[in-house]
């Protein structure tokens, strides 16, 4: 017994020790992670604060410089003017349109179509479900070609419509809607026949309020994918009023002895960050909310 | 308010028949209780009174109007569910709103009915909550006044008590029996409680297996049990049922094992195979039918049930409070000749008297 005591007595200290390496550990990996992620973008932010000469330095400088206001100014207003490059705002207008209309465009199809497959017994119901499930296989990547000639026969070349309307259809989405909407008990529905709603009353009225966080977690998830968009802006939109954001960095880099000022690509790059940024934190208590609870 | 015929009723998914041809006729006003164990059909019945199923073969009839392939909402009905089925994001007051809302009814005769509704149920302090910040009971008010704002010709109650906890189930049912007396509104509940039943019931309608085994009012179904069936789902211990071979002088009556004098000779049947049930609560300790062995005695305060055997039967007879039977040992029991019931071994119905 009293050698167990003794055996016993130094325990909670080394268990102590232990929870707290246990603890620190992770930690100090995660430190690691963001330190990683986190260097970029400081790097970014410091570079657009810079003049073109002292960003050229070896090294670079890693504290701000006091060109921010005149870079942005720039960037925004004229663009990269050396490479022929429109105003960083009518950029950025380019890309919310583009990627507000694939945001909206694909809530509104995938909601809807959920809704059919979902609520009404139809002939060839599968057939069109598992049709929509196969086009997870079908990214904007794989159909390029096909998707162009249909677009530039369709006469879109070079619209925003051309920019939005392809990248509409949202398998994702759909069956995101879908496994909601199997939560939503038979009872609402039967509920609202006997009230007597129409079935698109009863998606106004019911669904579409249940909804709500739902639709909030894939605004955020959709409008990011739309800001980032850049094969299909880039063969579609030849006309460079129509450059996306992402698209007008890429065409400000300058290849092989072209010059590239750094400083307005650097500013322009935060500006490119700043609205996916925005959405995320702002829609952040819905976003979680959505993809973690069903209200019922 | 309006009478409900239904006639032969079939309803079959698929290949499979749940509905074995059912015909009732409910008269306006009347309070008729669908009982039977799940399974028997009982919701699809109520579902297809409702429209939501639509029945393979038969007619629904409601107010004199044929309503076979008629839209639930033009049929004039007002359902309450089992889990009430109130929409979440819409408060108390819209809740009840809503179908008026959606008939195009004016806005200050919705507020009117609302109100009335609400006031009847006792729910007006919480007309501006959400759903899920009312108690279970409450919930169930909210889905009742639903029903009654929209004024139909029908209230179909699909297992509204079932989701409650038993004290409020019991308050719940004698709202909803207060709330009849008022309104008069023909009302057809589904429920496989059979106190629900004999409490709410004017007429019972005991269900088995797709098909009607017994319409009858509380009393007569308790009394007077139409099949081996009924005789066995109500009552509580249920009817214990013997089959037995009645002997050639018809003074007593063959069982698996043991051997049971009839208090009075039952000539008509010597010789028979069929089946004997007397209830539990008309037994008695005390007298020369059989002797029972006792196994088991439950103490329930005003009265005790002893549970024994008689051959290779199972016999639970109830007794008022007094000496306990002593587990083991061997009791006589006796019963009066007007409490057995007779039924046909084969058929299960009832024979006599």
């Amino acid at each position: 017994m009293a050698q167990a005591a003794d055996l016993a007595a130094p325990a909670p200290l080394a268990r102590a020790r232990a929870i707290a390496a246990a603890d620190w550990l992770p930690h100090a990996i995660l430190w690691v992670g963001i330190a990683i992620v986190a260097f970029p973008i400081y790097l970014t932010l410091v570079a657009s604060t810079l003049t073109p000469q002292e960003i050229a330095q070896a090294p670079m400088p890693l504290l701000p410089g006091g060109e921010a206001w005149h870079n942005y100014r720039t960037a925004l207003l004229e663009g990269a003017t050396m490479r022929l490059s429109p105003p960083v705002l009518v950029m950025m207008a380019n890309s919310l349109v583009m990627a507000l209309g694939i945001t909206f465009g694909k809530i509104a199809v995938s909601i809807l179509s959920a809704y059919a497959v979902v609520f009404f017994r139809f002939p060839l119901r599968m057939v069109f479900f598992w049709m929509i499930f196969i086009t997870l296989m079908l990214p904007v990547e794989v159909r390029i070609v096909p998707t162009y000639a249909v677009v530039s026969g369709l006469g879109m070349i070079n619209t925003y419509s051309g920019l939005v309307v392809p990248l509409i259809a949202s398998a994702t989405a759909t069956l995101l809607f879908r496994q909601f909407f199997l939560t939503i008990p038979d009872e609402y529905v039967e509920a609202a026949k006997i009230d007597g709603a129409s079935p698109m009353r009863f998606f106004w009225d019911v669904v579409l309020p249940l909804s709500r966080t739902n639709i909030a977690a894939l605004f955020v998830i959709l409008f990011i994918y739309g800001w980032n968009q850049y094969l299909w802006p880039l063969l579609m939109a030849t006309d460079k009023n129509l450059d996306t954001i992402v698209i007008g960095i890429k065409k400000m880099i300058g290849t092989g002895d072209a010059l590239t000022e750094w400083h307005l690509v650097m500013a322009t790059t935060v500006l490119a960050m700043l609205p996916p940024a925005l959405v995320v934190v702002l829609m952040q208590r819905w976003f979680v909310k959505g993809l973690i609870e069903t209200e019922k | 308010m309006a009478a409900i015929e239904l006639v032969g009723v079939r309803k079959a998914f698929g290949t499979v028949e749940v509905l074995h041809g059912v015909d009732i006729a409910i008269a306006d006003g009347e309070f008729i209780v669908i009982l039977g164990p799940s399974g028997c059909g009982k919701s699809t019945l109520l579902r297809i009174v409702a429209g939501l199923e639509e029945a393979s073969a038969g007619d629904v009839v409601i107010g004199g109007r044929r309503v076979n392939g008629v839209e639930p909402k033009d049929r004039n009905i007002a359902m309450v569910f089992q889990n009430y089925a109130l929409y979440p994001h819409m408060n108390v007051f819209d809740n009840m709103a809503y179908g008026l809302r959606i008939r195009g009814m004016p806005k200050a005769e919705i507020e009117r009915r609302v109100r009335a509704a609400a006031e009847m149920l006792e729910l007006v302090p919480f007309l501006a909550r959400k759903p899920r910040e009312l108690s279970g009971g409450q919930r169930q008010r909210v889905a009742m006044g639903r029903a009654i704002v929209r004024e139909p010709a029908a209230f179909l109650f699909d297992e509204p008590l079932s989701n409650l906890d038993a004290k409020l189930r019991v308050q719940t049912r004698l709202e909803i029996q207060k709330l009849h007396r008022r309104l008069r509104t023909t009302s057809l509940f589904v429920t496989h409680d059979q106190i629900e039943a004999m409490t709410l019931a004017e007429r019972i309608v005991v269900m088995n297996t797709g098909r009607v085994e017994q319409i009858g009012t509380p009393e007569e179904v308790y009394a007077r049990p139409a099949s081996t069936f009924v005789a066995g789902f109500i009552g509580s211990p249920p009817m214990n049922l013997l089959a037995a071979t009645v002997s050639a002088d018809g003074a007593s009556a063959q069982l698996d094992g043991a051997r049971l004098r009839l208090p009075r000779p039952a000539a008509a049947f010597a010789g028979r195979r069929l089946v004997l049930g007397v209830r539990p609560e008309h037994l008695r300790l005390g007298g020369d039918a059989f002797e029972m062995e006792v196994e088991m005695v439950e103490q329930l305060g005003a009265d005790q049930l002893v549970h024994g055997r008689l051959g290779a039967h199972e016999i639970v007879l109830r007794t008022g409070p007094g000496p306990r039977p002593a587990p083991g040992s061997r009791v006589p029991v006796g019963f009066e000749a007007a409490q057995l019931h007779w039924f046909d071994s084969e058929t299960t119905r009832r024979l006599a008297p």
